[in-house]
């Protein structure tokens, strides 16, 4: 079966959201992708997947703006955002969960959730249902909302920054590794909600996860990433059951 | 009038200007991780230029205004050097950096007022009815009075209004803040600006109680810098600590050796740092 | 040195040193307190130059040194041994109130030494203004009265004596500084870790820089007292502490002479051309500001690495050599590594307590806690000597932590190492490291300002013998250094490393930078070399190589524990290979059996959820 262009294209007349071309992307001198290519139709929740090193936060980091582009073009509706300031990718409705969360820790969990309602010029009243609206789908958050961030589990963290990026009404939402340091059953959790924005809310997802498995439960299709170039695309499924997938993570 | 409740007025005078550079040591090194050496040099700068506006006859709400603007320029050109020209530095290149700007302050001090101390006339009046309080210079009421009030509403605003909790969280983590949407770069540019005008307000409230030299700028930073420290890198820490520093001062020099009284302060500062680190500094600690 | 350089300075000494032919006595006597100051310079180039150590108040001990020879002088007695006396005096208390600020300002960031000095400032400058018997506000006066010799024979006396201490001290902090002292200080300014866990006490070492610094500014205060006659608290204030820090920042930090330079244009420009006077303050603080955005090596820096590239654009020129990376070939072909280079003095031998088939490192059940967060939950693993041993397991396993509590960088929350049959576990990475453990970084550690070869050099630190002071005086010249040096360089070869031996880490491939941090471990001699991720960035080719060598070097009989993600190279080369997985000892094994388990490979692909 050949793994690479199956499912690719297909998705009729579906708009992209988030397009990739020919990046070549690194720190300072050091080189880590190596041409990539990558879309985003609305709706999908693709997968970034491989092993670790091979450049998925660097994609990520790049896709958000935290990261400097030697080549190529990164695209948001259309848009070219290549001068665009992290802040500001963030405002036009690109959310990035980044790895390690980077709360406000020393804030309550209102406090952060606030922050990305701050600046849409919404009084009281509208900003406190909309932070409702996060509290209903973590019910947790709601009993610890006055407490410091930096005071929570590592589960409850993770459900902070995911609101928090849903407030900003993303368009697209990179989440990196969610699944990290967490407890399988809070991550069970997470990536049920992670489907549920996707289907109730129409965000696109772009999920990296080293843990193929666990992508697989909810992602449409996926790009696995080898030594910063795309070693494979296409359907889930039949990424997984793919030798050469395995090989690339496994490197044997 | 006891002697001492003057002389505790006297110090609490001096610890006003310490209080107002200690806080804008705090701002900016919140914000940028930097010790802002030039605070000092600012604070002359607006002592300075009100000294000059109010020999032209200047009215007073004129010089406010342009002492205000001059600080918020000079602010923003501090970020300038600091976090664009020298954006890759070392955090301590960077406290090299902010001794540098001092000098060079200080050198355009030299130039333009040249090197004799000088001061200006008060211009909150002597006359002024203010009760018990009659005994009491109305210049360093207010001296003591602005710093006060802007150690505690700028505690206000990063504590209780959004846009200083954004401030905040741009200081903590910017990374975090950016993600959120929030405009770093202008949060971090608004420390400086802010930390700015409050040196020049300090300027302008002491300009008339002190004699200013080109020469005294580090050594107010300094003592601005070991406000910030003992009030441990807080607003109203720093208030606090600021007042305090020129009570003890003051109480020094005259019940105790008017010689030693640096040497005191210095000796605090000092004995602060080893104390509050704690027990475990014997080594970089092991994590 | 070089000839060209050995000319320059001789020649620079002889056309300073023929000044009085044709100088005014007050010209003399000015170029003689240049010469001075020069030296207080000195010092402070020593401790931020060197050692990254940022004192704002360096003038503290240039004002103790000539109060101590002033009050010496004025109220004991005269004469030329009063004198002599007041240099060691002033130069010996300079150096202990150097200590008590380095004591104290070492212990914790840079930051907070640099604000130690600044108190420091304060506290003195008050003491001295403040006290009757150091003559207050208007100091001491008449210092050289009742010499009984001519002041004129007396100003000829101290002008070569400052010229030759400035040379004398320019020449021996420089030798210094690329022997193994200086070079470790000069990691330690921004690897304090990897400093420490090449057998090098940070801590230590930076106060013998400061002290040293301290009695070098002493020393010159005492000649400046001598030359002027006179005392000041000026002398020991904030104003001079900035002057000296202009100086040697705008002459180029870390040059040393580039003092000379320093202070000709901070205090020499003033006094030559009047005019500026007014001006002088703006333009140095510009200055200053010019150096520290554009050219931060200053004067003698940019100059040096001016001189430096033609000379190597020149060398190239004429002998055209192959250029960038590895060169396979070289490697492949070379010699087997000699792992116990002769002509250094052999450790002394670490008692072999266990016998033949004891491992030689034992982790038994180790814990480690970060705050809430269990990184690590009671590894066991044992790495037999002579073994390669690899540590794999997805992100986040803990192995990078393992590697640091192994090294002493962390120390474990529970459970115990042993090594060489030693319980090493309450031990410090210096200690460890001249037990005979060595290490890589998986990202910086290869000092930005020292070029490969330097950093390489740093490996042997632990086995050399040469002492602070010895390193002082002998330097580069000394036998240790020019035997390091030819081993470093057989090293290097052997790694196929000689083409960029001269370049800086910034402008060498990563992958050549990691295979130098490799030869670092080679130079050390250590018995348990751990590698952290050392094949990252390297292309399939220079990984090939990378093996091999590791293969060699586990002949040799040391040990190598080694953290990759390259399967291929683990599988390769492994003769041991331990998988962590969430912080827990999943399985160890070799590499036919990890890689056909199942557990392992379900670790990596990650596990199902229950729906």
């Amino acid at each position: 079966m050949d793994t690479r262009d199956g499912g690719m294209g297909q998705a009729s007349g579906e708009k992209t959201v988030l397009k990739v071309q020919g990046v070549h992307a690194g720190y300072g001198p050091i080189r880590i992708l190596q041409g990539i290519d990558l879309e985003i139709r609305q709706g999908e929740v693709v997968g970034l997947l491989g092993a670790n090193g091979a450049g998925k936060t660097t994609l990520a980091r790049v896709v958000g703006g935290w990261c400097d582009i030697y080549e190529g073009t990164v695209e948001f509706n259309g848009l070219d955002m290549h001068a665009w300031a992290p802040y500001k990718r963030a405002r036009h409705g690109l959310a990035h969960v980044l790895e390690g969360r980077h709360l406000i820790l020393n804030q309550t969990v209102i406090q952060n959730l606030e922050l990305p309602l701050m600046w849409r010029g919404l009084d009281e009243a509208e900003r406190r249902e909309r932070i409702q609206r996060i509290f209903d789908m973590f019910p947790r958050l709601l009993e610890r909302r006055l407490q410091n961030t930096g005071n929570l589990s590592g589960g409850e963290q993770q459900m902070v920054a995911v609101g928090r990026a849903l407030l900003l009404e993303p368009k697209v939402l990179i989440l990196d590794e969610p699944s990290s340091g967490l407890a399988p059953l809070i991550v069970q959790a997470i990536f049920k909600k992670i489907r549920e924005f996707n289907e109730e809310l129409n965000i696109s997802i772009l999920l990296i996860e080293q843990n193929v498995k666990l992508a697989v439960k909810i992602v449409d299709r996926a790009y696995v990433l080898q030594n910063g170039s795309i070693g494979a695309q296409g359907n889930i499924t039949t990424l997984l059951s793919d030798e050469r997938v395995r090989t690339m993570y496994m490197g044997i | 009038m006891s002697l001492f409740t003057l002389i505790l007025f006297s110090g609490l005078t001096m610890g006003a200007i310490y209080a107002l550079l200690g806080v804008g040591i705090v701002l900016i090194r919140n914000a940028t991780g930097i010790l802002n050496l030039a605070a000092g040099d600012c604070f002359l700068i607006g002592a300075f230029l009100s000294i000059t506006l109010s020999r032209l006859h200047v009215p007073l709400a004129v010089i406010i205004i342009t002492v205000l603007a001059v600080q918020a320029i000079l602010g923003y050109g501090i970020d300038f050097i600091l976090e664009r020209w020298m954006a890759r530095a070392t955090l301590v290149i960077k406290l090299l950096g902010t001794v540098a700007i001092a000098v060079v302050l200080s050198g355009l001090e030299l130039l333009l007022w040249g090197r004799n101390p000088t001061t200006m006339e008060r211009y909150i009046p002597t006359n002024f009815d203010s009760g018990w309080l009659q005994s009491l210079d109305p210049q360093s009421a207010a001296l003591i009075a602005g710093a006060v009030l802007v150690g505690i509403a700028l505690f206000l605003f990063l504590d209780r209004t959004s846009a200083g909790r954004a401030m905040r969280a741009a200081a903590t983590d910017s990374t975090g803040a950016a993600a959120s949407g929030v405009n770093v770069t202008f949060y971090r540019i608004s420390a400086f600006v802010l930390a700015g005008m409050i040196a020049g307000l300090g300027g302008l409230l002491a300009a008339p109680i002190i004699l200013v030299d080109f020469t005294m700028g580090l050594g107010f930073a300094l003592l601005g810098l070991i406000a910030a420290l003992i009030g441990g890198m807080t607003i109203l820490g720093t208030l606090a600590a600021g007042l305090t520093l020129g009570t003890i001062e003051a109480l020094v020099t005259v019940y105790g050796s008017d010689v030693f009284r640096d040497a005191v302060v210095f000796a605090l500062l000092i004995a602060y740092l080893l104390a509050a680190q704690g027990i475990t500094f014997l080594r970089e600690a092991r994590k | 040195m070089t000839r060209s350089t050995i000319l320059l300075s001789c020649g620079a000494l002889l056309l300073i040193g023929a000044s009085p032919l044709w100088m005014s006595d007050d010209l003399l006597r000015f170029t003689t307190t240049l010469l001075i100051y020069a030296l207080a310079a000195i010092g402070l180039d020593l401790m931020y130059g060197i050692a990254g150590l940022l004192s704002l108040g360096h003038a503290v001990f240039f004002g103790i040194g000539t109060y101590v020879t002033g009050l010496l002088l004025v109220k004991g007695d005269s004469g030329i041994l009063f004198a002599v006396l007041g240099g060691v005096l002033s130069a010996t208390i300079g150096g202990i109130a150097a200590f008590t600020i380095g004591a104290i300002g070492l212990l914790r960031r840079a930051q907070y030494f640099t604000i130690v000095t600044l108190a420091a400032v304060g506290i003195v400058f008050s003491v001295i203004n403040g006290s009757a018997w150091t003559g207050g506000p208007s100091g001491l006066t008449g210092i050289r009265k009742g010499f009984g010799v001519n002041p004129a024979i007396m100003d000829l006396w101290l002008f070569y004596l400052s010229l030759i201490l400035v040379f004398l001290f320019i020449l021996l902090i420089r030798n210094f500084k690329n022997a193994s002292h200086g070079r470790a200080l000069r990691l330690a300014k921004t690897l304090e870790a990897a400093a420490h866990s090449y057998g090098f006490s940070v801590y230590g070492n930076r106060l013998r820089a400061v002290v040293l610094g301290g009695a070098i500014a002493g020393l010159a205060g005492s000649l400046f007292a001598l030359s002027l006659g006179a005392a000041s608290p000026e002398f020991a204030g904030l104003t001079q502490s900035i002057d000296l820090l202009l100086m040697v920042i705008i002459g180029g930090a870390g040059s040393i002479w580039g003092v000379i330079p320093g202070v000709l244009i901070v205090r020499g420009l003033p006094e030559f051309v009047q005019a500026v006077r007014d001006w002088q303050v703006l333009i140095l603080g510009l200055l200053m500001l010019l150096v520290l955005i554009r050219f931060p090596l200053g004067i003698a820096g940019t100059l040096e690495l001016y001189w430096k590239q033609r000379a190597r654009l020149k060398a190239e020129a004429t002998k055209p050599g192959r250029h960038g990376g590895a060169d396979p070939d070289a490697m492949q072909g070379a010699p087997t590594i000699d792992h116990h280079p002769s002509g250094s003095a052999p450790l002394a031998a670490t008692p072999r307590i266990q016998d033949e088939n004891s491992p030689l490192l034992a982790l038994e059940h180790i814990g480690k806690k970060f705050g809430g967060i269990q990184a690590l939950h009671d590894v066991s693993i044992t790495v037999q000597k002579g073994s390669l041993h690899a540590l794999i397991g997805p992100n986040g396993a803990g192995k990078s932590t393992l590697l640091n509590c192994i090294t002493g960088l962390f120390r474990p929350t529970t459970g115990t190492i042993m090594f060489n049959g030693v319980d090493v576990s309450a031990l410090s990475a210096e200690a460890r490291a001249e037990m005979g453990m060595s290490r890589t970084f998986q990202l910086l550690e290869l000092a930005p300002e020292l070029t490969i070869t330097e950093n390489v050099k740093l490996g042997a630190y632990r086995r050399q013998r040469n002492r602070f002071l010895s390193s002082l005086v002998l330097g580069v010249h000394s036998r240790e250094e020019v035997e390091l040096e030819r081993e470093t360089a057989r090293v290097l070869a052997q790694y196929g490393l000689s083409e960029i031996a001269r370049d800086l880490p910034k402008t060498v491939a990563v992958g050549l930078q990691r295979l130098s941090g490799v030869a670092r471990c080679v130079l050390s001699g250590a018995d348990l070399i751990l590698l952290d991720e050392p094949a990252a960035g390297l292309n399939p080719v220079e990984t090939a190589v990378l093996g091999k060598r590791l293969r060699e070097l586990v002949g040799t009989d040391t040990t190598i524990i080694l953290i990759e993600h390259d399967m291929k190279l683990i599988m390769d080369i492994a003769d041991v290979i331990s998988v962590l997985v969430n912080g827990s000892h999943l399985r160890t094994g070799g590499p036919t059996a990890i890689r056909e388990d199942k557990e392992v490979i379900a670790a990596y692909l990650g596990s199902e959820l229950e729906d």
